[in-house]
């Protein structure tokens, strides 16, 4: 392979790795006939093609570059990503495991097919495939934040919040971290680092609606005026309504009306100012937003 | 050896592209529209969220159960309770019915959000559901009451 292909291909390489896919295309653009047939160019451009949301296109690149090069691990566990963020989970985790017949402890692989499973709702299955990446590359911010996940999935908010704060200690800068620690963060009931954590993400990943909103959101509720709606803030409010009411029919029964009256009406104090106050909050912040 | 953890698993169970409803917005239909609504929504969300059969039927089974309760409820209310105290009790037994309901469908819900999809807006099916559900709610009760 001639200098300006070789240098044009780990160019490719340099502007996927520092999250510039757009750049990447451009460079394959540019390559001759033959060196467009070199597994990394089918690599990159799948990575590159997944990592813009393109996932179809994705999938045919590197489905050709499997056909042409034969079993890859790297290109399968891209087709598997892709493959699932397309919602494709059978054929996902059919990628996935040819790539594990070749090499059943690779923690890339493993990793990528506990996503599959936590897609699927396995959470049981994921996190036993975490577990065994784990046990292959013990100190990775990838296991760490896998592990997140799967937590997330098992509706385990402070084991999701104690494996994303240790995803971030190994990269602080990582958006994925970040948000993972954002929103467990928020829900465990710390909306001032949540909203830290979600701020720094979607500075980071300026077109990401979600993490947009979900800054906003964690913004919102950190706001001095909603100091009494926080404690409120996890818990469902119909349950916060059961409560109330319990407490109102309760004081009636043991005797108590006046006790019963007052506590209906801080109630129904409360219940205007929750009505009330966020939307006008909201509509203040959202006047001045910056992340 | 076979490695079980490395076999297939995944069936074609979860449909991608239906997108199901805020579990969170169903308690707000389970309050306005009463048992039979939180029933209706959370039976059809649990099969939007690829739940299995044998959750779903549970789903139902609370349903049955807290339309049981709400007749029960009515039964023994009489005179002046009968108006307050059977509309807020019938609330209770909804809410309490549909947080069931809801913890049935949690894991699903938690994939589906893994998925980094949108939900579907429940304003349209909610306000149906709730107003349907009150309507046969009324009218179970208004039986009871002729038959008790």
């Amino acid at each position: 392979m001639n200098e300006p292909t070789e240098a044009r291909l780990r160019m490719a390489g340099h502007w996927l790795q520092i999250g510039h896919p757009e750049r990447t295309l451009d460079e394959l653009q540019g390559l001759m006939r033959d060196a467009a047939l070199d597994y990394r160019a089918y690599l990159f451009r799948g990575a590159a093609l997944h990592a813009l949301g393109r996932n179809t296109e994705a999938i045919d690149v590197l489905r050709g570059g499997l056909a042409h090069h034969g079993p890859f691990l790297p290109m399968l566990q891209m087709l598997g990503s892709s493959l699932r963020s397309e919602g494709r989970l059978p054929e996902a985790e059919a990628a996935f495991l040819q790539g594990l017949s070749l090499d059943p402890n690779d923690p890339d692989l493993l990793i990528g097919y506990s996503r599959v499973c936590l897609a699927a709702g396995q959470a049981e299955k994921a996190g036993a495939l975490v577990e065994r990446a784990a046990s292959h590359a013990p100190e990775s911010a990838a296991v760490s934040a896998a592990r997140a996940q799967v937590a997330f999935a098992l509706g385990n908010d402070r084991d999701m919040h104690r494996h994303s704060t240790e995803a971030l200690s190994h990269d602080p800068e990582d958006p994925g971290a970040r948000a993972l620690h954002g929103t467990a963060s928020m829900l465990t009931g710390d909306s001032r680092s949540g909203y830290t954590s979600f701020a720094s993400a979607a500075a980071s990943q300026p077109g990401d609606a979600d993490l947009r909103a979900a800054a906003r959101q964690a913004r919102l509720i950190n706001h001095p005026l909603l100091l009494p709606l926080r404690p409120f803030a996890r818990v469902n409010p119909m349950v916060v309504w059961i409560g109330a009411v319990a407490i109102i029919y309760g004081l009636r029964a043991a005797g108590l009306p006046l006790l019963s009256f007052a506590f209906a009406m801080i109630w129904l104090a409360f219940c205007v100012y929750s009505w009330v106050v966020p939307p006008l909050v909201r509509r203040r912040l959202n006047r001045k937003w910056r992340p | 050896m076979p490695d079980e953890l490395l076999r297939p698993a995944i069936g074609a169970g979860v449909d991608i592209s239906v997108r199901p409803w805020r579990l969170m917005s169903q308690t707000y239909v389970a309050f306005f529209g009463g048992v039979i609504a939180s029933t209706i929504i959370a039976s059809l969300n649990a099969r939007r969220l690829g739940v299995d059969v044998a959750k779903r039927r549970l789903i139902l089974l609370i349903g049955a159960g807290g339309l049981v309760a709400v007749i029960a409820a009515f039964s023994l209310l009489d005179g002046d309770d009968l108006t307050s105290g059977l509309r807020v009790g019938v609330r209770v037994i909804a809410i309490l019915t549909c947080l069931a309901q809801l913890r049935l469908q949690r894991p699903m819900d938690r994939a589906f959000q893994l998925r980094g999809t949108d939900y579907r807006s429940l304003w349209v099916p909610g306000i149906a559901a709730a107003i349907g559900g009150a309507i046969a709610e009324a009218l179970i009760l208004w039986f009871a009451g002729r038959l008790l």
